[in-house]
Protein backbone atom coordinates (compact mmCIF):
# COMPACT_ATOMS: atom_id res chain seq x y z
CA UNK A 1 0.00 0.00 0.00
CA UNK A 2 2.39 2.60 1.01
CA UNK A 3 6.27 2.18 -0.30
CA UNK A 4 8.08 4.81 1.66
CA UNK A 5 7.03 3.70 5.78
CA UNK A 6 7.38 7.21 6.75
CA UNK A 7 4.08 7.71 4.84
CA UNK A 8 2.46 4.97 6.45
CA UNK A 9 3.14 6.46 9.70
CA UNK A 10 1.54 9.69 8.80
CA UNK A 11 -1.83 8.46 7.82
CA UNK A 12 -1.76 6.54 10.86
CA UNK A 13 -0.69 9.41 13.10
CA UNK A 14 -3.43 11.58 11.18
CA UNK A 15 -6.48 8.95 12.06
CA UNK A 16 -4.91 8.97 15.51
CA UNK A 17 -4.89 12.51 16.37
CA UNK A 18 -8.38 12.54 14.98
CA UNK A 19 -9.75 8.94 16.17
CA UNK A 20 -8.36 10.48 20.33
CA UNK A 21 -9.36 14.14 19.87
CA UNK A 22 -13.06 12.53 19.05
CA UNK A 23 -13.01 10.50 21.78
CA UNK A 24 -12.06 13.01 24.18
CA UNK A 25 -16.01 14.17 24.35
CA UNK A 26 -17.05 10.43 25.37
CA UNK A 27 -15.47 10.54 29.13
CA UNK A 28 -17.35 7.27 29.73
CA UNK A 29 -16.25 5.47 26.93
CA UNK A 30 -12.64 6.96 27.68
CA UNK A 31 -12.97 5.11 31.12
CA UNK A 32 -14.26 2.32 29.77
CA UNK A 33 -10.99 1.98 27.58
CA UNK A 34 -8.87 2.21 30.82
CA UNK A 35 -9.96 -0.93 32.09
CA UNK A 36 -8.77 -2.44 28.75
CA UNK A 37 -5.40 -0.27 28.51
CA UNK A 38 -2.27 -2.29 27.00
CA UNK A 39 -4.21 -4.61 25.17
CA UNK A 40 -4.07 -4.33 21.34
CA UNK A 41 -5.80 -6.11 18.43
CA UNK A 42 -4.51 -6.36 14.81
CA UNK A 43 -6.76 -6.23 11.94
CA UNK A 44 -5.91 -7.42 8.96
CA UNK A 45 -8.82 -5.99 5.93
CA UNK A 46 -8.82 -8.21 2.57
CA UNK A 47 -11.16 -5.45 0.16
CA UNK A 48 -9.40 -3.29 0.58
CA UNK A 49 -5.77 -4.78 1.19
CA UNK A 50 -4.89 -3.55 4.68
CA UNK A 51 -3.53 -3.94 8.40
CA UNK A 52 -3.97 -1.82 11.08
CA UNK A 53 -3.47 -2.80 14.64
CA UNK A 54 -4.66 -1.08 17.58
CA UNK A 55 -3.39 -0.40 20.84
CA UNK A 56 -5.42 0.76 24.11
CA UNK A 57 -2.97 2.72 26.27
CA UNK A 58 -4.82 4.37 28.71
CA UNK A 59 -7.74 5.88 27.51
CA UNK A 60 -6.61 6.62 24.49
CA UNK A 61 -6.39 4.45 20.92
CA UNK A 62 -3.05 4.13 19.41
CA UNK A 63 -3.28 3.10 15.60
CA UNK A 64 -0.18 1.75 13.42
CA UNK A 65 -0.62 1.13 9.48
CA UNK A 66 1.34 -1.82 8.61
CA UNK A 67 2.89 -1.89 5.36
CA UNK A 68 3.27 -5.05 3.27
CA UNK A 69 6.90 -5.47 4.34
CA UNK A 70 5.39 -6.02 8.01
CA UNK A 71 3.04 -8.52 7.09
CA UNK A 72 5.00 -11.48 7.99
CA UNK A 73 6.68 -10.34 10.61
CA UNK A 74 5.71 -12.27 13.90
CA UNK A 75 3.38 -9.16 15.58
CA UNK A 76 1.18 -10.43 18.00
CA UNK A 77 -1.81 -8.82 19.57
CA UNK A 78 -4.00 -9.92 22.11
CA UNK A 79 -6.81 -10.68 19.35
CA UNK A 80 -6.87 -10.64 15.53
CA UNK A 81 -9.67 -9.97 12.85
CA UNK A 82 -9.73 -10.81 9.41
CA UNK A 83 -12.17 -9.88 7.14
CA UNK A 84 -13.47 -7.72 4.31
CA UNK A 85 -13.94 -3.75 5.23
CA UNK A 86 -17.66 -3.92 4.38
CA UNK A 87 -18.30 -7.32 6.51
CA UNK A 88 -16.31 -5.84 9.38
CA UNK A 89 -18.95 -2.49 9.27
CA UNK A 90 -21.85 -4.35 8.81
CA UNK A 91 -20.61 -6.90 11.87
CA UNK A 92 -19.82 -3.85 14.02
CA UNK A 93 -23.00 -2.45 13.87
CA UNK A 94 -24.95 -5.76 13.90
CA UNK A 95 -26.44 -6.77 17.53
CA UNK A 96 -25.94 -10.63 16.94
CA UNK A 97 -22.74 -12.51 18.51
CA UNK A 98 -22.49 -15.14 15.68
CA UNK A 99 -20.01 -14.95 13.65
CA UNK A 100 -21.14 -17.35 11.41
CA UNK A 101 -21.93 -16.43 7.75
CA UNK A 102 -20.30 -13.10 8.39
CA UNK A 103 -17.09 -13.21 6.41
CA UNK A 104 -15.09 -12.60 9.58
CA UNK A 105 -12.81 -14.62 11.83
CA UNK A 106 -11.78 -13.34 15.03
CA UNK A 107 -9.33 -15.67 17.30
CA UNK A 108 -7.67 -14.60 20.65
CA UNK A 109 -9.02 -13.45 23.59
CA UNK A 110 -12.36 -13.20 22.38
CA UNK A 111 -13.47 -11.47 26.12
CA UNK A 112 -11.65 -8.45 25.12
CA UNK A 113 -13.13 -8.36 21.74
CA UNK A 114 -16.16 -8.02 23.55
CA UNK A 115 -15.91 -5.57 25.83
CA UNK A 116 -14.28 -3.65 23.05
CA UNK A 117 -16.68 -3.75 20.29
CA UNK A 118 -19.30 -3.05 22.98
CA UNK A 119 -17.52 0.59 24.19
CA UNK A 120 -17.28 1.11 20.22
CA UNK A 121 -21.36 0.24 20.16
CA UNK A 122 -22.12 2.37 22.75
CA UNK A 123 -20.07 5.25 21.80
CA UNK A 124 -21.41 8.67 22.54
CA UNK A 125 -19.86 11.85 21.36
CA UNK A 126 -21.13 14.96 22.66
CA UNK A 127 -20.51 16.67 19.15
CA UNK A 128 -22.72 20.03 20.46
CA UNK A 129 -19.43 20.17 23.21
CA UNK A 130 -17.11 19.37 20.24
CA UNK A 131 -18.74 22.16 17.99
CA UNK A 132 -18.40 24.14 21.10
CA UNK A 133 -15.34 24.35 21.07
CA UNK A 134 -14.58 25.74 17.26
CA UNK A 135 -17.67 27.62 17.00
CA UNK A 136 -18.97 28.94 20.71
CA UNK A 137 -21.57 27.42 23.02
CA UNK A 138 -24.61 29.09 21.46
CA UNK A 139 -23.56 28.57 17.78
CA UNK A 140 -23.06 24.96 18.55
CA UNK A 141 -26.10 24.31 20.73
CA UNK A 142 -28.41 26.71 17.29
CA UNK A 143 -26.63 24.04 14.91
CA UNK A 144 -26.89 21.33 16.59
CA UNK A 145 -30.92 21.63 17.30
CA UNK A 146 -31.29 22.39 13.51
CA UNK A 147 -29.08 19.34 12.61
CA UNK A 148 -31.51 17.06 14.98
CA UNK A 149 -34.64 18.85 13.74
CA UNK A 150 -33.37 18.28 9.84
CA UNK A 151 -33.02 14.38 10.80
CA UNK A 152 -35.81 13.85 12.42
CA UNK A 153 -37.71 15.58 9.36
CA UNK A 154 -36.14 13.01 7.15
CA UNK A 155 -36.66 10.11 9.00
CA UNK A 156 -40.22 11.09 9.02
CA UNK A 157 -40.78 11.75 5.81
CA UNK A 158 -39.18 8.62 3.96
CA UNK A 159 -41.56 5.94 3.71
CA UNK A 160 -41.92 2.38 5.37
CA UNK A 161 -40.54 -0.11 3.88
CA UNK A 162 -43.95 -1.34 3.26
CA UNK A 163 -44.90 0.96 1.07
CA UNK A 164 -41.32 1.63 -0.68
CA UNK A 165 -42.57 -0.54 -3.66
CA UNK A 166 -45.11 1.97 -4.12
CA UNK A 167 -43.30 4.97 -3.70
CA UNK A 168 -40.38 3.56 -6.01
CA UNK A 169 -43.30 2.78 -8.57
CA UNK A 170 -46.21 5.33 -8.72
CA UNK A 171 -44.45 8.38 -6.76
CA UNK A 172 -41.73 9.08 -8.07
CA UNK A 173 -41.79 6.42 -11.16
CA UNK A 174 -38.28 4.78 -11.01
CA UNK A 175 -39.10 1.53 -11.21
CA UNK A 176 -41.74 -0.02 -13.81
CA UNK A 177 -44.80 -1.43 -12.55
CA UNK A 178 -45.53 -5.37 -12.60
CA UNK A 179 -48.33 -5.59 -16.27
CA UNK A 180 -45.59 -2.71 -17.59
CA UNK A 181 -42.47 -5.23 -16.86
CA UNK A 182 -44.44 -8.06 -18.03
CA UNK A 183 -45.61 -6.26 -21.49
CA UNK A 184 -41.99 -5.32 -22.10
CA UNK A 185 -40.52 -9.16 -21.33
CA UNK A 186 -43.40 -10.37 -24.13
CA UNK A 187 -41.98 -7.81 -26.49
CA UNK A 188 -37.98 -9.20 -26.13
CA UNK A 189 -39.40 -12.75 -26.54
CA UNK A 190 -41.22 -11.65 -29.84
CA UNK A 191 -37.70 -9.99 -30.64
CA UNK A 192 -35.47 -12.82 -30.08
CA UNK A 193 -38.12 -14.82 -31.88
CA UNK A 194 -37.71 -12.99 -34.94
CA UNK A 195 -34.46 -13.01 -34.75
CA UNK A 196 -34.38 -16.34 -34.55
CA UNK A 197 -36.47 -16.94 -38.09
CA UNK A 198 -34.19 -14.40 -39.88
CA UNK A 199 -31.04 -16.28 -39.34
CA UNK A 200 -32.34 -19.69 -40.60
CA UNK A 201 -33.71 -17.54 -43.61
CA UNK A 202 -30.34 -16.14 -43.99
CA UNK A 203 -28.46 -19.24 -43.75
CA UNK A 204 -31.12 -21.07 -46.24
CA UNK A 205 -29.83 -18.52 -48.74
CA UNK A 206 -25.75 -18.68 -48.03
CA UNK A 207 -26.05 -22.29 -48.17
CA UNK A 208 -28.27 -21.85 -51.83
CA UNK A 209 -25.51 -19.34 -53.30
CA UNK A 210 -22.86 -21.72 -51.62
CA UNK A 211 -24.66 -24.27 -53.66
CA UNK A 212 -24.49 -22.42 -57.23
CA UNK A 213 -20.69 -21.44 -57.18
CA UNK A 214 -20.02 -24.86 -56.65
CA UNK A 215 -22.10 -26.19 -59.64
CA UNK A 216 -20.69 -23.24 -62.02
CA UNK B 1 44.89 -0.95 18.94
CA UNK B 2 47.97 1.37 18.59
CA UNK B 3 47.78 4.98 19.59
CA UNK B 4 48.03 6.74 15.95
CA UNK B 5 45.56 4.24 14.71
CA UNK B 6 42.75 6.71 13.17
CA UNK B 7 39.16 6.81 12.38
CA UNK B 8 37.55 9.32 11.33
CA UNK B 9 35.05 12.29 12.45
CA UNK B 10 33.17 13.64 10.20
CA UNK B 11 36.05 13.82 7.07
CA UNK B 12 38.38 14.79 9.61
CA UNK B 13 40.64 11.97 10.25
CA UNK B 14 41.35 11.67 14.40
CA UNK B 15 43.35 9.32 16.60
CA UNK B 16 40.13 6.53 18.00
CA UNK B 17 41.09 6.95 21.37
CA UNK B 18 39.90 10.90 20.65
CA UNK B 19 36.76 10.32 18.61
CA UNK B 20 34.91 9.54 21.59
CA UNK B 21 35.86 12.97 23.45
CA UNK B 22 35.54 14.78 19.65
CA UNK B 23 31.64 13.41 19.73
CA UNK B 24 30.78 14.19 23.45
CA UNK B 25 31.85 17.82 23.03
CA UNK B 26 29.67 18.21 19.80
CA UNK B 27 26.83 16.87 21.73
CA UNK B 28 27.41 18.49 25.14
CA UNK B 29 26.71 21.39 22.80
CA UNK B 30 23.80 20.67 20.95
CA UNK B 31 21.68 19.06 24.08
CA UNK B 32 20.07 22.38 24.88
CA UNK B 33 18.59 22.92 21.07
CA UNK B 34 18.77 19.56 20.51
CA UNK B 35 14.60 18.91 19.47
CA UNK B 36 14.10 21.99 18.24
CA UNK B 37 16.98 21.54 15.78
CA UNK B 38 15.54 17.62 14.78
CA UNK B 39 12.55 19.41 14.22
CA UNK B 40 14.12 22.53 11.91
CA UNK B 41 16.77 20.20 10.24
CA UNK B 42 13.71 17.35 9.22
CA UNK B 43 10.52 20.43 8.86
CA UNK B 44 9.27 17.51 11.29
CA UNK B 45 9.53 14.42 9.58
CA UNK B 46 11.80 12.94 12.58
CA UNK B 47 9.15 12.30 14.15
CA UNK B 48 7.38 9.59 11.05
CA UNK B 49 10.79 8.29 11.24
CA UNK B 50 10.74 7.50 14.93
CA UNK B 51 6.99 6.63 14.98
CA UNK B 52 7.72 3.92 12.32
CA UNK B 53 10.63 2.32 14.29
CA UNK B 54 8.05 2.44 17.41
CA UNK B 55 5.60 0.64 15.19
CA UNK B 56 8.23 -1.83 14.05
CA UNK B 57 8.86 -3.01 17.29
CA UNK B 58 5.91 -4.94 18.45
CA UNK B 59 6.93 -3.89 21.92
CA UNK B 60 4.05 -5.01 24.30
CA UNK B 61 2.99 -4.80 27.96
CA UNK B 62 5.70 -6.26 30.12
CA UNK B 63 8.85 -6.08 28.02
CA UNK B 64 12.17 -4.90 29.16
CA UNK B 65 13.69 -2.22 26.37
CA UNK B 66 16.80 -0.32 25.87
CA UNK B 67 16.86 2.77 24.13
CA UNK B 68 20.56 3.18 23.15
CA UNK B 69 21.83 7.01 22.66
CA UNK B 70 18.09 7.99 23.38
CA UNK B 71 19.04 11.31 24.34
CA UNK B 72 16.29 13.53 24.88
CA UNK B 73 14.18 10.18 24.61
CA UNK B 74 11.44 10.82 21.90
CA UNK B 75 11.28 7.17 21.69
CA UNK B 76 11.50 5.81 25.59
CA UNK B 77 8.82 8.06 25.73
CA UNK B 78 6.06 5.95 23.72
CA UNK B 79 7.86 2.75 25.20
CA UNK B 80 7.33 3.16 28.84
CA UNK B 81 3.38 3.70 27.21
CA UNK B 82 3.39 0.50 25.25
CA UNK B 83 5.66 -1.62 28.81
CA UNK B 84 2.94 -0.51 30.99
CA UNK B 85 3.90 -0.73 34.86
CA UNK B 86 5.22 -4.12 34.66
CA UNK B 87 7.65 -3.43 31.89
CA UNK B 88 10.75 -1.59 32.18
CA UNK B 89 12.52 0.84 29.56
CA UNK B 90 16.08 2.09 30.20
CA UNK B 91 17.20 4.99 28.47
CA UNK B 92 21.29 5.22 27.75
CA UNK B 93 23.44 7.34 26.36
CA UNK B 94 26.86 8.01 26.74
CA UNK B 95 26.79 11.97 26.86
CA UNK B 96 25.34 13.40 30.61
CA UNK B 97 24.31 16.31 29.22
CA UNK B 98 21.66 14.10 26.57
CA UNK B 99 20.75 12.10 28.91
CA UNK B 100 20.37 14.96 31.52
CA UNK B 101 17.98 16.92 28.94
CA UNK B 102 16.28 13.54 28.34
CA UNK B 103 15.52 12.84 32.12
CA UNK B 104 14.10 16.15 32.53
CA UNK B 105 12.03 16.35 29.98
CA UNK B 106 10.35 12.49 30.36
CA UNK B 107 9.67 13.32 34.49
CA UNK B 108 8.18 16.87 33.45
CA UNK B 109 5.98 15.14 31.04
CA UNK B 110 5.06 12.59 33.99
CA UNK B 111 7.15 9.60 32.74
CA UNK B 112 7.92 7.55 35.57
CA UNK B 113 8.29 4.86 37.69
CA UNK B 114 9.27 2.33 34.41
CA UNK B 115 12.14 4.28 33.38
CA UNK B 116 15.10 4.24 34.20
CA UNK B 117 18.01 6.30 32.74
CA UNK B 118 21.51 4.98 32.38
CA UNK B 119 25.05 6.61 31.20
CA UNK B 120 26.69 3.99 29.05
CA UNK B 121 28.86 3.46 25.78
CA UNK B 122 27.61 1.38 23.68
CA UNK B 123 30.43 -0.31 22.46
CA UNK B 124 30.57 -1.73 26.49
CA UNK B 125 27.01 -2.24 27.29
CA UNK B 126 26.73 -2.89 31.35
CA UNK B 127 23.75 -5.34 31.16
CA UNK B 128 23.12 -8.64 31.59
CA UNK B 129 23.24 -11.23 28.60
CA UNK B 130 19.70 -12.40 27.30
CA UNK B 131 17.68 -9.31 28.99
CA UNK B 132 15.91 -7.22 26.89
CA UNK B 133 12.79 -7.86 24.35
CA UNK B 134 13.84 -4.82 22.27
CA UNK B 135 16.64 -2.96 21.68
CA UNK B 136 16.58 0.58 19.79
CA UNK B 137 19.35 3.08 18.57
CA UNK B 138 18.24 5.84 16.50
CA UNK B 139 20.44 8.10 15.13
CA UNK B 140 23.63 7.17 17.13
CA UNK B 141 25.39 4.40 15.82
CA UNK B 142 26.78 6.39 13.39
CA UNK B 143 28.78 8.59 16.47
CA UNK B 144 29.88 5.14 17.69
CA UNK B 145 33.72 4.65 17.24
CA UNK B 146 33.81 0.79 16.76
CA UNK B 147 30.14 -0.31 15.20
CA UNK B 148 30.87 -3.76 14.96
CA UNK B 149 31.98 -4.13 18.66
CA UNK B 150 28.78 -2.15 19.46
CA UNK B 151 27.01 -4.44 17.48
CA UNK B 152 27.86 -7.22 19.23
CA UNK B 153 27.77 -6.18 22.46
CA UNK B 154 23.82 -5.67 21.73
CA UNK B 155 23.11 -9.09 20.47
CA UNK B 156 24.71 -10.26 23.97
CA UNK B 157 21.97 -8.31 26.37
CA UNK B 158 19.35 -9.36 23.88
CA UNK B 159 16.59 -11.81 24.18
CA UNK B 160 16.37 -14.71 21.91
CA UNK B 161 13.98 -13.88 19.55
CA UNK B 162 14.56 -10.37 20.95
CA UNK B 163 14.67 -7.60 18.06
CA UNK B 164 17.26 -4.73 17.34
CA UNK B 165 16.18 -1.74 15.38
CA UNK B 166 18.58 0.81 13.96
CA UNK B 167 17.16 3.94 12.86
CA UNK B 168 20.05 6.01 10.98
CA UNK B 169 20.89 8.08 7.76
CA UNK B 170 21.77 6.47 5.32
CA UNK B 171 21.96 6.45 1.51
CA UNK B 172 19.54 8.25 -0.70
CA UNK B 173 18.51 5.82 -3.61
CA UNK B 174 18.24 7.99 -5.73
CA UNK B 175 20.79 10.68 -7.98
CA UNK B 176 19.24 13.58 -7.83
CA UNK B 177 17.66 13.26 -4.28
CA UNK B 178 21.29 12.60 -3.69
CA UNK B 179 22.17 15.80 -4.97
CA UNK B 180 19.85 17.95 -3.38
CA UNK B 181 20.10 16.64 0.27
CA UNK B 182 24.46 17.04 -0.50
CA UNK B 183 23.45 21.04 -1.01
CA UNK B 184 21.27 20.71 2.17
CA UNK B 185 23.09 18.71 4.37
CA UNK B 186 26.43 21.40 3.52
CA UNK B 187 25.38 24.59 2.84
CA UNK B 188 21.86 24.58 4.58
CA UNK B 189 22.07 22.54 7.87
CA UNK B 190 25.35 24.35 9.47
CA UNK B 191 23.61 27.62 8.40
CA UNK B 192 20.35 26.94 10.60
CA UNK B 193 23.49 25.58 13.27
CA UNK B 194 24.89 28.61 13.28
CA UNK B 195 21.53 30.60 13.32
CA UNK B 196 19.46 28.48 16.19
CA UNK B 197 22.23 27.28 17.93
CA UNK B 198 24.95 29.15 17.24
CA UNK B 199 27.25 26.14 16.35
CA UNK B 200 27.77 25.64 12.87
CA UNK B 201 30.74 23.34 13.15
CA UNK B 202 28.63 20.88 15.15
CA UNK B 203 26.20 20.63 12.43
CA UNK B 204 28.28 20.62 9.78
CA UNK B 205 29.89 17.55 11.69
CA UNK B 206 26.34 16.30 11.30
CA UNK B 207 26.47 16.45 7.80
CA UNK B 208 30.07 15.11 7.41
CA UNK B 209 29.29 11.89 9.77
CA UNK B 210 26.55 10.68 7.72
CA UNK B 211 28.75 10.45 4.25
CA UNK B 212 31.16 8.43 6.54
CA UNK B 213 28.73 6.31 7.64
CA UNK B 214 27.44 2.95 6.25
CA UNK B 215 25.19 2.23 3.58
CA UNK B 216 21.77 -0.07 3.86
CA UNK B 217 23.45 -3.02 2.49
CA UNK B 218 26.76 -2.47 4.11
CA UNK B 219 24.98 -2.09 7.77
CA UNK B 220 23.30 -5.21 6.87
CA UNK B 221 25.80 -7.41 6.62
CA UNK B 222 27.55 -5.48 9.71
CA UNK B 223 24.45 -6.62 12.10
CA UNK B 224 24.22 -10.26 10.57
CA UNK B 225 28.32 -10.12 11.28
CA UNK B 226 27.36 -9.94 14.92
CA UNK B 227 25.00 -12.90 14.85
CA UNK B 228 22.07 -11.75 14.72
CA UNK B 229 20.27 -14.39 12.61
CA UNK B 230 18.18 -12.04 10.42
CA UNK B 231 18.03 -8.69 8.86
CA UNK B 232 16.08 -6.31 6.82
CA UNK B 233 15.98 -2.69 6.46
CA UNK B 234 13.46 0.14 5.44
CA UNK B 235 14.31 2.91 3.07
CA UNK B 236 12.33 6.03 3.66
CA UNK B 237 12.44 9.56 2.50
CA UNK B 238 13.55 8.42 -0.64
CA UNK B 239 16.73 6.17 1.40
CA UNK B 240 17.52 9.33 3.55
CA UNK B 241 16.78 7.37 6.81
CA UNK B 242 16.81 3.62 7.00
CA UNK B 243 15.66 1.45 9.86
CA UNK B 244 17.74 -2.10 9.87
CA UNK B 245 15.92 -4.60 11.81
CA UNK B 246 17.82 -7.12 13.02
CA UNK B 247 16.51 -10.70 14.84
CA UNK B 248 18.32 -12.81 17.67
CA UNK B 249 17.28 -16.62 17.17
Amino acid sequence: MFNDPALASALSWGLEKAVNKTLKFDPGSRTKLQALSGKSVIIELSEPEAMIKITILGEELSLALQSGAERNDADRADANIKGKLKDLIKFANYRSRSLAGTGIDIHGDLNFMESFQNILRQLDIDWEDALAEKIGGPAAHTLMQSVQATKKQLVNSLPKKERLNEYLTNEIALTPSRAEFIQFRAEISELRDACDRLTAKTSIVDHAIKTLRTKS
Amino acid sequence: MSDTEKTHFGFEQVNIQDKSKHVASVFHSVAAKYDVMNDLMSAGVHRLWKRFTIESSAVRPGYNVLDIAGGTGDLSAKFSQLVGPSGQVILADINSSMLNVGRDKLINRGFVGNLHYVQADAQQLPFPENHFHCITIAFGLRNVTDKDEALRSMYRILKPGGRLLILEFSKPQNIALEKVYDTYSFNVLPLIGKLVADDADSYRYLAESIRMHPDQETLKNMVLNAGFHRCQYYNMTGGIVALHKGIKT
